[in-house]
């Protein structure tokens, strides 16, 4: 197990590598490069540039170099002394903005994970368990909806109902109230009340997904051999399907965490911004469109490294799981 | 036949499966009698209702499967505070997923499986699946289960049971998965295991081995073993009784030995002419072999079912009239119209027993 | 596999069984090839019948936008501006009875002091005719042919193209005073189309890498493996937002449109490849490839006889299955306003439209685009489920 834990340790680093540098490369991209987008960002606020401090962040992020010593300047910046560069549009080191807001992202999305889990699971049992029974046409009808509606199209007509029928906004993660109020056992329980509206939203494709997932896994299983030879030793039925099959479809549906993290991620960015959530997704967009890059950068790197290690996650989760992966690899 | 001999009377069984396009009868009237302590072997071609005969004595066919007409009278020993208590269930009015089948399944009738790689559970323990069917039906301590367990680990020749206690079945070779198989069919003692095709899949040295460890454990633990499988060696050497099935009917019913040295119906004589023997080819013969294919499950063949492929085929009688059940010798049936002449009486059976009735 | 079956049956169907009671069907399903079998399956397949019926009227949809379409896209009327849907009536009540005499209700108009926004009513006394196969503004039909026909539309089209002078809102009108349905069934074309391109160039990247991948296995495949690892575990829309923020402004739509395909298909070619590869593997151990090449084929054709027959129905469906998440992914790209902009027009950026709770509570019939999402995104999955199935003709 512990090996198996090293090679997936070793496996993850080169990827952690090129996310990093794609990061970078998205960075890079817009014509002229930080200190330009500075300067003419100063001179349009009215004010000085001093040349002095031109010439340390020149000196700081390594301008006038080649572009891998850029590269190297940045991540060890960040490695070192978690620094991510300076976002000119809020004036303010990247760091100071992005944590708070990524915490959000990763509550959010673990949130939609367990209550994606929470329902897909027993539905999909029960559809696989009773295949085309009515409960199973209907799992796989929402099933197919849930697949077919964007995210944010979903979050458009909720918002639309909430404002026509209740009267109320559902955008927001806080009451006005808990907003800029520190961390406290009542913010949480505010988080939690406002959670639910997101959580939903992102989670039905996700659902939808996993409903699938579970269902063909398990009818797969339902009619192998071992599940006759348990049924010929004389367990009764709910018993047998819960310590054999859906033990072994369990792995697959376990396997899906590592796409499926990724999809809670892009689907919690979008709809983030059409509820307009204190969460990465309209800060990535609005550091985009103002080419705020280094914020952009950095949101990005941090959202995809976090996902890679949620995906090793589960891997280190299956094989704990499925001895056939612990055993043979 | 003496009454107290009988383990299992199946009569007039049909097992059918409903399917969306249309209804395939597996089992088409399936009857015969299996003896305690006897081995019974249970030959034909794929496709001929083996399987299905010996599923649905356990009720355990898959969906759309379903016992729809017949008996099977399964006279049940059991020890119950010293006393020896008689049943004779039949087992299919029981209900397939009923407590009282349940109750039968791996403590009276056992099965084991052609594939012992995917007929064990493969992210299981050995080890739990046989404690499990250990404590499923006797009231034992997680101990004393495990104790039992390795105990009969060894006993089907399991090297370092103990350690193989925890092993998973892609550790294992396929010889000592079986074993573990057999293991765990014998864990609460059964009267009667049900081996479908048990070493099909397993090499030729390693099917001895099995074979033989069958028949050391039908020996020392006093039980019945109906053994299905399509070889015929296999049956020779295990057999004390044979049934010939062809196309989901009993097409010959009786002891090995006579059968093998008179084979009477038609489709038993062309299956042992199509036994390869030695010398065949330096005598400048071919090997025998039965023309044609077993036919579409959904297109049975009017009258006796295996009149298409027959070379004793009476025109105009054989594709119209299904073949009775014909007496020809004691514990001896054929089903062929070709005896089927006056005088010869056809089988009759007693008249229905009652579903559950105790005998002390 | 599949061939495999085939020579089972091949031997079983042979001469050696001149036999009367082997059915007709059976003697069918001995000589159907693999595409007539799948054909049978597939049309068994309800679900995936309505969705392919769908799916087919979608693509018409794409080459005759034009024809179907009342106005172009960028027609307005700024007097119009949120107008809301106007019912269509198919008969009209005159002196003579009911006649077939399409119409719909012209508004009365207020304009709302305090708000400074017009109020649209639609007025049931005033009757606008409507006209079926009318003469209106010009187009290239199939971009060949000079037509100026419309199935539906207005009795009196303006001089100007983009302007409306009579209003035929049948899905109401957005911001400026634009017909939604021309819009939608414009952004259909782009959108559909862009789904095709998309899929297509994602299946060449996915064919070549896949089935490299998966045929010679070893270090190549691993590679390969890894950087689709890679591609999968980072999250696909923030990576997309800040690669397609990169796109110069200054871009002529049509190489926006090109962009915006190409990078929504280098990330989303890794399922494609993943099927194929699985497929490679899967058919490289079966025996019919090994006896192929015992045969003396070489690997070219191995692969081009044996191989690619056996998959390419697996593939079809992959694709079928690849185009909905590439709808999916354009839409909530442009909807963000990072993906397609004005003046092209696409599912998505019809939706940006409606992107505010304001305009969505003054003119919630922007959403409709979206049900055109659903709608087609829903059949071509049942569509793709149904080839999927089919594609195993002997399976269960």
């Amino acid at each position: 197990m512990l090996q198996f834990v090293a090679r997936r340790i070793l496996y993850m680093i080169p990827t952690l590598i090129i996310v990093s540098i794609i990061s970078f490369i998205i960075i890079q991209l817009p014509p002229g490069d930080y200190l330009t987008t500075v300067v003419t960002n100063l001179r349009a606020t009215g004010e000085t540039v001093d040349e002095a401090t031109l010439a340390a962040m020149e000196q700081r992020y390594g301008l006038n170099q080649p572009i891998y010593v850029q590269y190297w300047k940045w991540i060890t910046g960040i490695l070192l002394r978690g620094d991510f560069g300076q976002s000119f549009e809020w004036n303010q080191p990247v760091s100071a903005l992005i944590w708070g807001r990524l915490g959000l992202t990763f509550t959010m999305s673990l949130a939609t994970l367990l209550f994606t889990w929470a329902v897909a699971f027993p539905v999909g049992i029960f559809s696989a368990v009773r295949q085309y029974s009515i409960g199973d046409y209907i799992a796989t009808f929402i099933g197919y909806v849930g697949l077919a509606v964007p995210d944010f199209l979903l979050a458009l007509i909720l918002m639309y109902v909430a404002f026509k029928v209740f009267n109320q906004s559902v955008g927001g993660l806080f009451s006005p109230d808990y907003v800029d109020a520190p961390w406290s056992w009542s913010k949480v329980w505010d988080l939690l009340k406002h959670l639910w509206v997101p959580v939903l939203i992102i989670g039905t494709g996700g659902t939808a997904g996993l409903i699938r997932v579970m269902r063909a896994n398990l009818l797969d299983e339902l009619h192998k051999p071992y599940v006759v030879t348990a049924r010929a030793k004389g367990m009764t039925e709910a018993r047998l399907i819960l310590k054999y099959p859906v033990r072994v479809a369990l792995n697959p549906f376990v396997s899906t965490v590592g796409w499926t993290l990724p999809i809670l991620v892009s689907g919690s960015a979008v709809v983030s911004i059409v509820l307009a959530l204190p969460t990465t997704g309209p800060l990535l967009l609005r550091a985009l469109m103002s080419q705020d890059m280094y914020l952009a950068g950095s949101f990005i790197m941090l959202l995809s490294v976090l996902t890679v290690i949620g995906t090793f996650i589960s891997d280190i989760l299956l094989a704990w799981l499925d001895p056939r992966i612990r055993l043979t690899q | 036949m003496n009454k107290s001999d009988l383990l299992l009377d199946v009569i007039d069984l049909k097992t059918q499966f409903f399917t969306d396009d249309g209804i395939v009868r597996a089992v088409d009237g399936v009857s015969f009698q299996m003896k305690r302590g006897e081995t019974l072997c249970i030959v034909g071609e794929s496709g001929c209702g083996k399987t299905i005969t010996a599923r649905s004595i356990l009720q355990i066919l898959d969906y759309p499967g379903r016992v729809v007409d017949g008996q099977i009278f399964f006279h049940r020993v059991r020890l119950v505070d010293g006393k020896e208590v008689r049943q004779i269930i039949d087992l299919a009015t029981l209900k397939t997923r009923g407590p009282e089948i349940r109750d039968i399944r791996g403590k009276d009738i056992a099965m084991i499986f052609q594939e012992p790689m995917t007929s064990l559970s493969p992210i299981h323990t050995i080890g739990n699946q046989i404690m499990e069917a250990i404590r499923l039906h006797l009231p034992v301590s997680k101990s004393e289960a495990r104790e039992r367990a390795i105990e009969l680990l060894r006993r089907v020749g399991i090297p370092k049971p103990a350690e193989r206690m925890d092993a998973y079945t892609f550790q294992l070779s396929g010889g000592m998965r079986q074993r573990a198989m057999i293991a765990m069919a014998l864990s609460c003692g059964p009267s009667l295991l049900i081996a479908d095709e048990p070493t099909t899949a397993l090499d030729v040295t390693t099917q001895a081995q099995i074979l033989d460890l069958l028949r050391e454990l039908k020996d020392d633990l006093g039980m019945s073993i109906m053994l299905i499988t399509h070889d015929l060696g296999v049956v020779a050497e295990m057999a004390d009784d044979v049934v010939v099935m062809y196309l989901g009917v009993v097409a010959e019913q009786g002891n090995v030995v006579d059968v093998f040295h008179d084979p009477r119906h038609p489709y038993t004589q062309a299956l042992l002419r199509s036994i390869p023997k030695y010398g065949l080819r330096t005598a400048g013969k071919r090997l025998d072999s039965i023309r044609g294919m077993v036919p579409d499950p959904y297109s049975r063949p009017t009258g006796c079912p295996y009149h298409p492929r027959c070379d004793r085929m009476i025109p105009d009688k054989c594709d119209r009239i299904t073949p009775p059940t014909i007496q020809i010798g004691e514990d001896r049936v054929v089903s062929c119209l070709l005896y089927d002449v006056p005088g010869l009486p056809t089988r009759s059976y007693n008249a229905p027993q009652p579903a559950l009735c105790e005998v002390r | 596999m599949l061939n495999d079956r085939k020579q089972v049956e091949r031997e079983a169907g042979g001469p050696a069984v001149p036999n009367n009671s082997r059915s007709t069907e059976e003697a069918r399903v001995l000589v159907a090839s693999q595409w007539l079998l799948m054909w049978r399956k597939f049309r068994k397949h309800r679900l995936a019948m309505v969705g392919g019926t769908i799916t087919i009227v979608v693509y018409l949809v794409v080459l005759f936008a034009e024809f179907l379409a009342p106005f172009p896209s960028n027609a307005f009327s700024s007097q119009h501006t949120y107008a809301p849907p106007q019912p269509l009536h198919l008969f009209d009540r005159t002196a003579e009875g009911l006649r077939f005499s399409p119409y719909v209700n012209g508004y009365s108009i207020t304009i709302n002091q305090a708000a400074l926004k017009r109020e649209f009513v639609v007025d049931k006394a005033s009757k606008v005719p409507v006209r079926l196969f009318v003469h209106g503004t010009p187009y290239k039909l199939l971009g060949l042919f000079d037509a100026d026909l419309h199935l539906i539309g207005p009795s009196v089209y303006d001089e100007d193209p983009t302007r409306i002078i009579i209003p035929m809102y049948l899905l109401g009108a957005d911001r400026l005073g634009r017909d939604v349905l021309s819009r939608t069934i414009y952004g259909t074309r782009i959108s559909m189309t862009l789904g095709l391109v998309g899929v297509a160039l994602s299946f060449v990247i996915g064919l070549t890498l896949g089935g490299v991948s998966g045929f010679y296995g070893g270090w190549v495949d691993n590679t390969i493996q890894r950087v689709i690892e890679l591609l999968r575990s980072i999250p696909t829309i923030p990576l997309w937002m800040g690669l397609a923020a990169a796109l110069p402004s200054d871009w002529t739509p049509l190489q926006v449109f090109l962009g915006i395909t190409i990078l929504l298909s280098l990330i989303g070619w890794t399922g494609l490849a993943r099927v194929v590869r699985g497929r490679f593997l899967a058919l490289r151990t079966e025996d019919f490839i090994l006896s192929a090449r015992l045969d003396g084929n070489s690997t070219a054709r191995t692969i081009r006889v044996h191989m690619i027959p056996a998959f390419a129905s697996h593939i079809i469906a992959s694709l079928t299955l690849a185009i909905p998440s590439m709808i999916l992914s354009e839409t909530a790209l442009s909807f963000l306003g990072l993906g397609l902009r004005p003046p092209i027009v696409s599912w998505g950026v019809l939706l940006k439209e409606a992107q505010n709770i304001r305009a969505v509570a003054t003119a919630p019939w922007l959403l409709l685009p979206g049900i055109a999402v659903i709608i087609t995104v829903l059949a071509l999955n049942f569509l793709g489920d149904g080839l999927r199935d089919a594609a195993d003709p002997y399976g269960r």
